[in-house]
């Protein structure tokens, strides 16, 4: 009895001993950070997680790269058949807005995690080029996204005065955050310090890309080129206008891009297109893997932008081209045969204007979506030009851009009112790329929004110009947006 | 049940008594049940002190030879009180009674037993034999009602589906609300296993096999469970054999389920009227011509410009749904010896869903097997195996377009569902809507077919008489696979050629344990137990899937067969918990009652800087009625005092959630075929278990020899360290993380009692049973110093507060909505701000105040018809369906019939705003936005059951050789009294995308033999 009872203690007793290992589980999904970040290959991957968060439909996967045609004057949203897809958007109801805070800032912690840490842990020396070339994509890429986030939520410094003086810009974390000692907040910097931030890092970045154009798949990321043309439109935000005109021709020489004007009859093939000729910086999306399911006829552009039924597709279509518009283009023009004419659900009247840019070029519901282009950047060295009172060369700009378009050259001026017929010339060029919120805030103009939306104009000093900062925020002690 | 075997206690036994004769001779007669009169099989007839005897035949007969020395016959069966005979000259019948189980009968409180007379903890019971006949596919469903403190909501009418426990109210904000379930001693963890609708893991487990729940309401008593038993624990134990006679029991049911209470929505007349004048009222306010409006609307609904004519009209609300037949079937065979003892069965479920294309089919089978290898030696093993194939949707609140219940909201009545050539009417014939529901439903495939075991294997092991070890593993495991096969030939999947997706969940949980049980009684009175062990649990979770897309046609199915793979999915997941566990239990003579438990807990999902914790209780007992002073009180039965303190826990919400974690999103996070890694979480090394602490006092009472009975219990919760949402600045790249910060503090009442209101010399018997639960919480803090965590966490109020806009009703002058904004004045556009400083306010909670449930049960000879209604009250719940049913048509999806209340005139009063197209007016708010326009109280009295059972005279069935047979119908969930105007006040979700609960009806037979 004595000796079980020895025996059943004992083994009681093994138990006891092995408690501490024994509640111990190792995650498979997941590994810590001190394994995930020895290798080169971690840094790729971390890299390659701040540009798939490019995709996110609240960021250039749709809202960044439509919604600035939607809140401004490009787009009319068709109630009829939009089922309630940016209704309030196109109707500029309060709080209907770009949301890019989590996404961007997201995007942000992951190249402050390169930029503070690759030099620490990555020593090897036949790693050191691509170390190299990934700092210089990280901190290009940071200065993109605090670029998006400044114009998203503050005013630009050509706007500032127009927008009552209100100078704050978004927080500015350039340290990743490890853990939650460095989760703490920050206040908002002023957009000063913002755009500084912005300028110098893409100070630092450009000479640590490598030299020369690349390959043209070197377009799918940051690259030497984009990073160029991103200062140079940060300058022109600036209102720094000689400055940005030297970094435009800096993106533009052949050294630096392999992005290239296209030719005449070439624009709507063009969009269809991998890279797209014109892109400097183009963010792959894959029609398999990110578009798959209901999320592709869901949230993709190509389902925003095309009536259902049209190619035989479902869609969530509404998202119309405006008649003011629609009314600018000239029958010839390249750009003009990006339009169709279809009804809400069947080819039969009342028909709405639609616009073709993205055709589902890369699968169904898939496009890749354009960050910077060619045309963009020349249209921006024009107005630079312009705002320096170099009228004759802006207009030599244009001519050469509508040269390509097949459209007609004459009556372009060559004194100040060129300025207006730049921004024209934009929407016609870049209309449902994103771009005309920002040109109508950043110049102070004020919208006028389409006829069709009851709505008028909306002033340059309008509170609506700002999307709010999430509340989220706010509660932690972020200064509010004026109005919300 | 436990009145009718009360009852017999209260008829006097009756003795047939004559002078002995010596000599060898054969003594028969009838053993019946005192209640019914029906015989007892199997019934043990021995000569009292001899292993001299016999088993009682199916029709309750006996036949013994008995030697000239025999006095006394002793007549035994389980569950019944033993008699003894003296033997005289006659023939001797025996009308046994069953035993009242009320005190008697052994309740499992963890790791050992207790008669239910000596627990000093807040514990209720509920019988096997109240629920084995209910179709109901999983047991917790069947607690509804039924016990006192513990609320049962079934969360969806899917057959199978899961079911939300709550016992003793909610004292946690973010944890699992969920008790801790115990199958056989197996730790379950309540949960599903579908991806593609929702299934309970407690299907495994039929319901027809369980002798007894038992749920842990108090700390002290739950405290053996120690960081998993903040939430009550419920015990499930299954029926084993009884020595005797092999007893056979089969019983099948067949019945109708239909969906209790549609919406009434509108025909193509009355649609077409409101969005009509939606339009125009468009028109009119934004200075478009009306006539163009008009068009837009005529042209996108109906192709034309022009005004329709002769409009078909198709509710397409009652197209998914329909009467849903179901069958279950089960059969079970125990019995054994001395040395072993069996309870065998199988059963066999097919439910239909009253959606169309929803069901549940399960079949099962189960061996409980004990075996005595030797006087000290002996082994149990419970060994069940079950499949349950279940189809149906998703159960996730949303606005979505492929499921039935608001997919079919949709989608405007003058489509019709069918072309005219018989084809699904879809793509450009399916004006104003998306999808044809009706295809989406019948074509998608969505299925769930898992199998399941939950056995375990003891080995006891009798050292000294006193002292017996224990070892203990028992395994949850299930493998389940999920389905889902959106086909080319729905429209909307056409351009990507039909997708498909599996998957494969497996899960491996299992605990072991070594227990040792020292059970003595010191100088006769002193009765002292002590149990004293380790445990260790395990849980995994594996799911493997992949999904592709472009079939070559609808009839290949497998992803196999498509031609573009698109994801892979791989995850794992899981949990350890290691413990000590320290039970001691104390009486004398059963006056002065005492237990205390002890667990030390380690657990896997703690963080690094706090591992293991203690938790455990005590609580003591004072049996009154057996203290001199009133023994002489004839009146009373039973009283007696309880008092309880126990520290228990709720573990973290996610397993790996105290880690900084690297994780890579797979291939829909990749960036042009790279692989990408991220840092998924941010870690909180101090994250621990939340602590809650309850006090406990109690009387359990009897009275008129035992007439009415029943207890009360008052308690007090303190739940500190509560895991909560510590949101981080989003410019950190992280939105928030759990801490263990704050305060939540409970307190409530339970009470039940059970009379026997008539018990008539003519055998009618009518007993009444009753019990309520009060339950109130509040937060007292939360963390950081805020006064509110989220939205719903509000500082000095009850948990899980409704906070939106309070809405103000239409204006009489031109129809608009009007709100009410912070000062109390009207305003059209409130403003929402969850700091507090905005229009939006504390609607109302969704928790109820009282819950509970009251049944009478009524019988006479074979006759018996139960009542049971189940009731909650003061909640307020969401009626999120109404966003879309009860807008005025101001979208295109179709509206309740009180939509035509609208406001059409200056100066009428009504509670709905003018219909205006899409839902925006200038100036003005979506009138369809949250607010108090849809929220609702939901307190609800609801006839849940109705059985009406009739068991065949046995004079009749004894004949056929069948000694039992009852024919029973019952309904399910036959009334509800409710002024809330969603389809279901017990789906307390947001009632949203929500399966209603169904009317059953149902008719059965059950044979024993």
């Amino acid at each position: 009895m004595k000796k079980k009872f020895i025996i059943y203690s004992l083994s009681f007793g093994l138990f006891l001993g092995s408690c501490e290992k024994m509640v111990k589980i190792e995650p498979q999904n997941a590994i810590s950070p001190n394994v995930a970040l020895t290798t080169i290959g971690g840094y790729e991957g971390l890299m390659n997680s701040a540009y798939n968060r490019l995709i996110d439909f609240s960021y250039y996967g749709r809202d960044f790269t439509m919604l600035g045609d939607v809140l401004a004057d490009n787009v009319y949203t068709e109630l009829s058949v939009s089922n309630n897809r940016w209704v309030g958007q196109n109707s500029n109801v309060r709080g209907a807005h770009y949301d890019i805070w989590s996404i961007a800032y997201s995007a942000i912690n992951d190249v402050n995690t390169v930029i503070n840490t690759i030099d620490a842990n990555i020593k090897d020396a036949n790693a050191a080029l691509r170390v190299k070339t990934l700092k210089a994509e990280a901190y290009a890429l940071r200065a993109m996204l605090y670029f998006d986030l400044a114009r998203v939520y503050g005013y630009e410094p050509t706007s500032v005065t127009a927008g009552g003086g209100f100078n704050l810009s978004v927080p500015l974390r350039l340290k990743y955050t490890a853990g939650l000692p460095e989760a703490e907040q920050i206040p908002r910097g002023t957009i000063t310090d913002v755009y500084a931030s912005i300028e110098s890092d893409l100070n630092i970045a450009i000479p640590l890309f490598p030299a020369g154009a690349g390959l043209s798949k070197d377009r799918f990321r940051m690259n030497k080129g984009a990073a160029y043309a991103l200062l140079g439109r940060t300058l022109l935000y600036e209102g720094k206008w000689a400055a940005a005109v030297t970094q435009f021709d800096n993106a533009m020489n052949t050294t630096n891009t392999t992005a290239r004007l296209i030719a005449t009859g070439g624009y709507v093939s063009g969009f269809k297109t991998t890279p797209n000729p014109e892109s400097f910086f183009e963010v792959v999306i894959n029609p398999n893997t990110q578009l798959g399911g209901v999320i592709g006829s869901n949230d993709a552009l190509y389902s925003y932008t095309h009536p259902t039924g049209y190619n035989g597709f479902k869609t969530f279509g509404g998202q119309t081209v405006s008649d003011e518009l629609y009314a600018l283009f000239e029958v010839n023009d390249d750009r003009f045969k990006m339009m169709f004419k279809y009804g809400g659900t069947s080819p039969t009247p009342p028909l709405f204007n639609w616009a073709d840019k993205y055709s589902g070029a890369t699968g169904p519901y898939a496009d890749n979506f354009k960050v910077i282009r060619f045309a963009d950047v020349l249209l921006m060295k024009a107005e630079a030009l312009a705002e320096l009172g170099q009228y004759t060369d802006a207009a030599t700009l244009v001519t050469q851009l509508r040269t390509n378009r097949n459209a007609t050259i004459t009556g372009i001026p060559t004194d100040a009112t060129i300025k207006n017929y730049i921004q024209t010339e934009r929407r016609r060029e870049l209309f449902f790329e994103g771009q005309r919120w920002f040109d109508l805030k950043r110049r102070a103009n004020g919208v006028t929004k389409p006829a069709k939306t009851a709505i008028g104009t909306i002033s340059a000093s309008d509170y609506r110009l700002l999307a709010g900062i999430p509340t989220s925020e706010v509660a932690l002690g972020l200064i509010q947006n004026p109005n919300y | 049940m436990i009145m009718r075997k009360l009852i017999r206690s209260l008829f006097v036994l009756v003795f047939f008594v004559t002078g002995a004769m010596a000599q060898q001779r054969t003594i028969t007669g009838t053993v019946t049940g005192k209640d019914d009169g029906a015989p007892i099989p199997g019934g043990s007839v021995r000569v009292k002190g001899t292993e001299n005897g016999t088993f009682t035949k199916a029709n309750g007969t006996y036949s013994l030879n008995v030697p000239p020395e025999a006095t006394t016959l002793q007549f035994t069966y389980v569950g019944y009180v033993s008699e003894s005979r003296v033997i005289g000259s006659g023939n001797i019948n025996v009308s046994m009674t069953a035993i009242s189980e009320g005190l008697n009968e052994v309740v499992v409180t963890g790791y050992s037993t207790q008669k239910q007379r000596d627990l000093t903890g807040a514990v209720s019971v509920i019988s096997g034999k109240t629920i084995e006949s209910l179709p109901v596919q999983t047991f917790d469903k069947a607690m509804q009602g039924r016990a006192a403190g513990v609320q049962v909501t079934t969360n969806s009418g899917q057959p199978g589906s899961g079911i939300s426990v709550r016992i003793r109210g909610v004292n946690t904000i973010n944890g699992s609300l969920q008790p801790l379930y115990i199958v056989d001693g197996v730790q379950i963890s309540a949960g599903g296993l579908s991806t593609a609708t929702t299934q309970n893991v407690l299907g495994t487990i039929n319901p027809a096999d369980i002798e007894s729940i038992q749920v842990l309401k108090d700390a002290a008593t739950a405290s053996i469970y120690g960081s998993q038993a903040a939430n009550g624990v419920v015990i499930v134990t299954t029926k084993r054999g009884k020595e005797g006679r092999t007893a056979i029991r089969a019983s099948f049911q067949k019945g109708i389920n239909q969906h209790m209470n549609p919406y009434e929505i509108l025909n193509s007349n009355e649609y077409y009227a409101l969005r009509r004048e939606a339009a125009v009222n468009r028109a009119l306010r934004t200075g478009v011509s009306v006539a163009s409006l008009i068009a837009n609307l005529n042209n996108s609904a109906f192709g034309s410009a022009a005004d329709p004519v002769n409009l078909p009209s198709v509710n397409w609300y009652n197209e998914v749904f329909r009467n849903a037949p179901f069958s279950t079937y089960d059969l079970s065979f125990s019995g054994g010896n001395e040395k072993t003892k069996f309870f065998i069965s199988g059963t066999y479920n097919d439910y239909d869903g009253v959606a169309k294309q929803s069901d549940y089919k399960k079949g099962g089978v189960r061996a409980n097997l004990e075996h005595k290898v030797s006087e000290k030696f002996s082994i149990e093993s419970n060994l069940n195996l079950s499949y349950a194939r279940s189809t149906g949707y998703s159960p996730t609140p949303g606005f979505y377009i492929n499921t039935p219940f608001t997919g079919a909201l949709y989608i405007p009545p003058y489509n019709t569902v069918y072309m005219p050539d018989g084809s699904y009417r879809s793509g450009a014939d399916l004006r104003g809507a998306q999808l044809n529901i009706v295809q989406s439903l019948m074509e998608e495939l969505r299925s769930t077919k898992s199998f399941q075991t939950v056995s375990n294997l003891a080995l006891n092991y009798k050292v000294l008489p006193e002292l017996s070890l224990r070892a203990f593993a028992g395994l949850d495991f299930a493998d389940a696979k999920n389905y889902n096969y959106r086909p080319s030939s729905i429209p909307a999947y056409a351009s990507t050629g039909g997708s498909g997706s599996e998957s494969f969940i497996r899960n491996i949980n299992y605990n072991t344990s070594i227990t040792a049980n020292y059970t003595k009684t010191f100088n006769t009175d002193h009765n002292f137990s002590a149990l004293g062990g380790f445990e260790f649990r395990s849980n995994e979770q594996t799911n493997l899937g992949a999904s592709a897309q472009g079939f070559p046609s609808p009839l290949f199915k497998l992803i196999s067969q498509a031609a573009v793979p698109l994801t892979t999915t791989s995850t794992y997941t899981g949990f350890k918990i290691a413990s000590l566990i320290g039970s001691v239990k104390y009486d004398y003579k059963g006056k002065y009652l005492f237990s205390g438990n002890v667990r030390y807990d380690g657990s896997s999902r703690f963080g690094a800087n706090y591992k293991f914790g203690w938790f455990g209780g005590a609580s003591a007992g004072w049996r009154l009625s057996s203290e001199d002073f009133l023994k002489s009180a004839e009146w009373l039965s039973d009283l007696k005092l309880r008092a309880s303190y126990g520290v228990v826990g709720t573990q973290p919400i996610n397993d790996f959630q105290s880690m900084t974690l690297y994780s890579s999103p797979g291939s829909s996070g990749a960036y042009n075929g790279d692989a990408t890694i991220r840092q998924s979480q941010i870690g909180n090394p101090l994250l621990t278990w939340e602590q809650t602490a309850q006090t406990g006092l109690g009387v359990d009472f009897a009275f008129f020899k035992n007439r009415v009975y029943g207890s009360i219990d008052i308690y007090q919760k303190r739940t500190s360290k509560l895991l909560l949402n510590r949101v981080l600045p989003g410019n950190s790249g992280f939105s928030s993380v759990f801490e263990n910060a704050g305060k939540l503090n409970g307190k409530g009442l339970d009470f039940e009692i059970t009379t026997v209101n008539l018990d008539m010399d003519n055998g009618f018997r009518w007993s009444t049973t009753f019990n309520i639960a009060l339950t109130k919480n509040k937060v007292v803090e939360v963390n950081s110093g805020a006064d509110r965590n989220g939205t719903n966490t509000i500082v000095g109020q009850p948990s899980d507060a409704l906070w939106t806009f309070k809405y103000a009703g239409v204006n009489p002058a031109d129809g608009r909505p009007m709100y009410y904004d912070k000062n109390n004045n009207i305003t059209y556009n409130p403003v929402a701000n969850d700091k507090g400083n905005g229009d939006d306010r504390i609607i109302g909670f969704n928790n109820p105040t009282s819950y509970g449930g009251f049944g009478n049960t009524f019988s006479y000879k074979g006759l018996t018809l139960d009542v049971l209604f189940q009731y909650q009250y003061g909640n307020s719940s969401y009626l999120q369906s109404a966003q879309l049913l009860e807008a005025s048509g101001d979208g295109a999806n179709n509206q309740v019939k009180s939509q035509l209340q609208r406001w059409t005139t200056p100066g009428q009063l009504t509670s709905v705003p003018r219909p205006y197209d899409n839902f925006f007016e200038p100036g003005g708010a979506n009138p369809a936005n949250m607010s108090s326009r849809y929220i609702q109280k939901a307190s609800y009295i609801r006839l849940k059951q109705v059985t009406l059972n009739y068991k065949l005279p046995v004079s009749l069935t004894s004949k056929i050789g069948v000694p039992g047979i009852s024919v029973f119908v019952q309904g399910l969930n036959l009334a509800t009294i409710t002024n809330y105007r969603g389809e279901d006040p017990e789906n307390t979700g947001n009632n949203l995308n929500a399966y209603p609960n169904p009317k059953t009806f149902a008719a059965g037979l059950t044979f024993d033999l």
